[in-house]
């Protein structure tokens, strides 16, 4: 009996490790989950990402007066270098520092505002700041994003579940009651548009489906588009689950791959300035 | 002035390019470390194989290898040769295979040019855990061992000579 000459084909696949992305793509099309299984699962991460993450975003606001503010975007805490920070994107700063008393940002549910003071390192290039906390900032230490789960390298960005998290303007609105201002979170998960590009997306920025069609809840519903002005400066993560086993993902394995700066209504995406344009120096 | 927030909206999603999504299915975990752990233990039954074929062959010469693709997650072998002769090499590995939300493993004694089919094994599906699929490893391995008359038979066989 003569079988086909097995050895030999093996042996000369082992030449294809030079090409790792193939090989691993190929692998999990032949061993991934079907459409079906694809959606319960993202609809189920979502929820987890959501109480995940919702610790590390803030809100930034313009102060207006001693006892009022105004939404404006929205921030990511993190620890860059090993300091406290919030990362945002630069047009929010900008616009929120219009007004009469400056510009704040979030701390804790019902706590006032910490107050901006000092230097925002900016790159106006990729529409991102970023400030350091001074010691006063009153926040504990967990509430901020780890370095080492920013992914710089995004390699898997198009085949993992983008996932963003953060505060639309039309849900944000003064309080008297609260003598301040009230905003509800929005988490939002999406993959990655390669195709029908804006014409103008640079090299370090990258678009996330967001048309009004087509937008569901977690239990597989429809919902209406949420208006994602005032998103900007959202941290976008990789849920992480590209090329792991669905059953074992957990929350903790995602990663921070960009932060939102542009809402594009006509080609209906969101578009994030990703994590490689990070200065090292920041 | 104060600030509540509260993630309050429920979470939106949208499904197009699903497809892009490289989710492996809740089966075991396939990661670089399994198929090393699977690739040791194939290795450590071969051990005897490798005895044994030397007891029969004392001149054999033996190699040990590994080799992943498109096709397969791994392919753990020990090729078995004379040195000095135009003898084709005889192979006796396995191979672990995708399918769908489990592993198909394969074990098989073949020539390393020609490909003649020497013996092989049951192949044998794996869906459930890693301790099924390192367990299915081990007894594959075990049973390729007995295969040793047929290699060292192939060793001394003049008409597997190759060019």
């Amino acid at each position: 009996m003569q079988s086909p000459p097995l050895s030999r084909i093996r042996r000369a696949e082992s030449s294809d490790l030079l090409n790792r992305a193939e090989n691993m793509q190929s692998t999990t099309e032949s061993h991934g989950l079907s459409l079906q299984e694809k959606e319960a699962f993202v609809r189920r991460a979502l929820s987890a990402m959501t109480e995940h993450t919702f610790g590390f975003i803030c809100g930034v606001y313009g102060v207006s007066s001693s006892t009022m503010g105004r939404h404006y975007g929205s921030a990511l805490r993190c620890k860059l270098n090993g300091r406290r920070a919030v990362l945002t994107a630069l047009h929010v700063i900008e616009e929120a520092k219009k007004e009469p008393f400056g510009l704040a940002i979030s701390t804790d549910y019902g706590k006032p505002p910490y107050v901006v003071q000092g230097a925002v390192n900016i790159d106006p290039i990729a529409d991102l700041a970023v400030y350091f906390l001074p010691d006063d900032f009153p926040y504990p230490g967990e509430g901020f994003w780890p370095a080492a789960r920013i992914d710089r390298s995004l390699d898997q960005l198009a085949t993992d579940y983008l996932f963003l998290h953060g505060f639309p303007g039309t849900a944000s609105h003064p309080s008297q009651l609260l003598s301040g201002v009230v905003s509800k979170s929005l988490p939002y998960g999406a993959m990655q548009r390669l195709e029908n590009l804006p014409p103008n997306l640079q090299s370090f920025q990258f678009a996330i489906e967001y048309d009004p069609v087509g937008m569901m809840n977690e239990t597989g519903a429809p919902r209406d588009l949420v208006d994602p002005r005032g998103l900007s400066g959202s941290p976008v993560w990789r849920i992480g689950v590209s090329g792991r086993s669905s059953g074992e993902w957990k929350p903790t394995d995602s990663l921070l791959v960009g932060i939102l700066t542009q809402w594009r209504p006509d080609e209906k995406v969101l578009i994030a300035t990703s994590t490689e344009k990070l200065p090292p120096s920041w | 002035m104060t600030l509540a927030t509260a993630a309050v909206f429920q979470p939106v999603a949208r499904k197009e390019y699903l497809d892009r999504l490289a989710a492996l299915s809740p089966g075991p975990a396939f990661t670089p470390e399994l198929w090393t752990e699977v690739h040791e233990e194939v290795q450590e039954q071969l051990v005897l194989l490798e005895a044994e074929v030397h007891r029969m062959v004392a001149e054999v010469r033996v190699d040990a290898g590994r080799t992943e693709g498109n096709r397969f997650f791994l392919f753990s072998y020990r090729t078995f040769s004379m040195p000095h002769s135009t003898l084709d090499p005889v192979v006796a590995g396995i191979t672990f295979i995708p399918a769908r939300q489990a592993v198909t493993v394969e074990a098989d004694v073949s020539g390393e040019r020609t490909g003649d089919w020497i013996s092989s094994v049951p192949s044998k599906t794996v869906a459930n855990s890693r301790e099924e699929l390192v367990a299915v490893a081990r007894d594959s391995a075990r049973k390729l061992c007995q295969s040793a008359d047929a290699i060292a038979a192939a060793l001394t066989d003049p008409s597997r000579r190759v060019e």
